[in-house]
């Protein structure tokens, strides 16, 4: 057939032939198979499943399935993990946009796609933890100006009645029905991210591949070097023009360099708007008040059983706010060393980041007092940040 | 004791960037005190004073506000229940004067119309780091026509002046009062005289 056509995609799958995929045989009969599917196909198969059959046959192994949706699945294992892909067949084989003239050749297809994806990901060893994670795509409704091909059903999204969703975070598009089918699987990218203040802290780590929002980095980097001796560090408001600026610069995706920034005050009260304009604050309001709550329960609670309390309870953070956390806390450590020069002590400190990292209103009583727990919260993550966000 | 203790009751706001000495000018004021330690205000606060003016005894509530942004939210549901603001920058730092367009701006759009606004440049006796001339903060006061005084809540310079400025301007705004008992609501004979007319 098309095969000329087809096959430059082989150049790249060489190194790929050494694994055979292995076909996993449907064992009762069904009626009405497609003529263009063999043995592979299972007609409908839940994905719990596929993922069974396919663990049993091994490693290489794969199926073709149709969903409870009516969608048809491609289900692989290879290195151990199993991946769902939507296929298509409209003349040749069609996976996330590619064509192929058989299904063997779409499957080795797919066994790179995974491998480039691990290696992507091998880079921190904390891959588990980004795959357990299961984003869902944030759908927002988008105005197409050319046709777009669903990269759920593969058919063309066109037509003044069509309702089309794009993911805002990874840029995957669907018709409007599609999008609630689709599993937790966003990737962010950062080409589709319109902004940074205001996204979710794991979207866009994911998005940079990094464990903490660059901003943080950048923006604690450049107040150790010039700003612990400062008077009144984080205290002081910045220039707000030279904030939004900023702000606008991060948000616009160009790189910034903060040394060219006189004012250290502006970076700080970046940091601090940056933090306070997470969707979800950096510790969650739950986790909060457990921690609030277990402080208060039952008897006075000696500083060590406190700080076992908080040292449990951030545990189940997920990994982005853990070494956030850690990477700021190291940071305000500093700056309390040299609170002699800078006049910033563990409770000036605690004054400034408990509204900016703690954002439910409850820290105040009446009088708006914030309440000593809280005061001792911040006090003990800036004493010992390395005991507490292990 | 049946007699009220004042005639009338004022309510002052203190505003402007982090670490400008709002808090101290209010102590500077209500006590007579003056404190070095370097702590940021959590939230709002507030101190009463009462003085003399033009033979009425004026209870002052005035209304200190944290400059930390994080507070803001807060901070700017009292704006509207103030008579007058005290805005304060610092003449030792360039930043909290530049901010003033911004801290204007908030006013505009929390406060009620009719607020009295007073400009402080606050920490004039640090006249060896000085960065912010008196004449520059002339000018600007002059162009959003706000009264203006350069204040020092160290050496007691300008404090009492301008809260006795501010709440003289605040009561020649009032309505002639022709008793003491002012606070009370009377009803309106002045208005019904008016011609009748206008929109609905």
């Amino acid at each position: 057939m098309n095969d000329n056509i087809v096959d430059k995609s082989l150049e790249v799958l060489k190194d790929y032939d050494k694994f055979e995929p292995i076909v996993v045989r449907r064992e009762n009969r069904l009626s009405n198979i497609p003529n263009f599917y063999g043995e592979e196909f299972h007609g409908v198969l839940r994905r719990s499943a596929a993922e069974e059959m396919l663990r049993r046959a091994g490693e290489g192994a794969y199926l073709i399935r149709l969903s409870t949706s009516e969608s048809c699945i491609l289900s692989i294992i290879f290195n151990g993990k199993i991946f769902h892909y939507e296929t298509n067949f409209d003349g040749s084989y069609l996976i996330n946009g590619k064509r192929f003239s058989n299904v063997s050749k779409m499957v080795k297809n797919g066994f790179e796609i995974i491998e480039k994806h691990e290696m992507s990901n091998e880079k921190d060893n904390e891959t588990e933890n980004v795959k357990l994670l299961k984003l869902s795509h944030s759908f927002k409704s988008y105005q197409f100006k050319v046709p777009k091909n669903c990269n759920f059903c593969q058919n063309k999204i066109w037509g003044p009645f069509q309702k089309r969703q794009k993911c805002c975070n990874c840029g995957f598009s669907s018709h409007q029905n599609c999008s609630s089918k689709f599993a937790h699987d966003c990737l962010p990218n950062l080409k589709y991210m319109k902004r940074i203040f205001g996204v979710d802290l794991i979207v866009l780590c994911l998005a940079h591949n990094a464990e903490i929002p660059k901003i943080v980095e950048k923006c604690i980097e450049e107040i150790e070097k010039r700003g612990l001796k400062t008077v009144g560090i984080y205290r002081m408001s910045g220039s707000e023009e030279e904030i939004e600026a900023l702000k606008n610069k991060f948000d616009g995706g160009s790189e910034v360099d903060l040394t060219v920034i006189k004012d250290i005050h502006s970076i700080c009260s970046l940091l601090k708007l940056y933090l306070r304009s997470l969707p979800n604050p950096l510790i969650p309001c739950k986790i909060l008040e457990i921690i609030f709550e277990q402080f208060q329960m039952d008897q006075p609670k000696t500083d060590e059983q406190k700080i076992e309390i908080l040292r449990n309870e951030l545990s189940k953070l997920d990994i982005f706010r853990r070494k956030t956390l850690a990477c700021l806390f190291r940071h305000l450590k500093n700056v309390v060393q040299f609170s002699v020069q800078n006049r910033m002590d563990a409770h000036n400190l605690a004054i400034i980041f408990i509204p900016t990292l703690f954002r439910s209103l409850s820290i105040m009583d009446y009088g708006f007092k914030i309440k000593p727990a809280y005061f001792e919260i911040i006090k003990f993550l800036i004493e010992m940040p390395d005991i507490i966000l292990v | 004791m049946a007699k009220k203790q004042y005639d009338l009751l004022f309510k002052l706001l203190l505003i402007g960037d982090s670490g400008v000495g709002k808090t101290c000018i209010l102590y500077r004021f209500s006590d007579d005190a003056f404190n070095t330690t370097f702590i940021s205000t959590i939230g709002i606060d507030f101190k009463i004073k009462t003085i003399e003016l033009k033979g009425k005894k004026i209870k002052l509530q005035i209304w200190d506000t944290a400059g930390q942004e994080r507070f803001h939210t807060i901070t700017t549901s009292y704006y509207r229940g103030a008579m007058g603001i005290m805005l304060v920058y610092d003449i030792t730092n360039a930043r909290s004067f530049e901010n003033i367009a911004k801290w204007l701006r908030n006013i505009d759009e929390h406060a009620s119309e009719d607020v009295v606004k007073m400009l402080l440049g606050n920490k004039c006796d640090m006249t060896d780091r000085r960065v912010i001339s008196k004449e520059r903060g002339e000018k600007i006061a002059i162009d959003h026509q706000i009264r203006f005084l350069e204040t020092s809540a160290k050496s007691n310079i300008n404090i009492d002046k301008a809260f006795y400025d501010l709440a003289e301007a605040i009561l020649d705004k009032m309505p002639s009062q022709s008793s003491t008992n002012s606070m009370s609501i009377r009803p309106v004979e002045q208005e019904s005289n008016k011609p009748q007319g206008g929109c609905c």
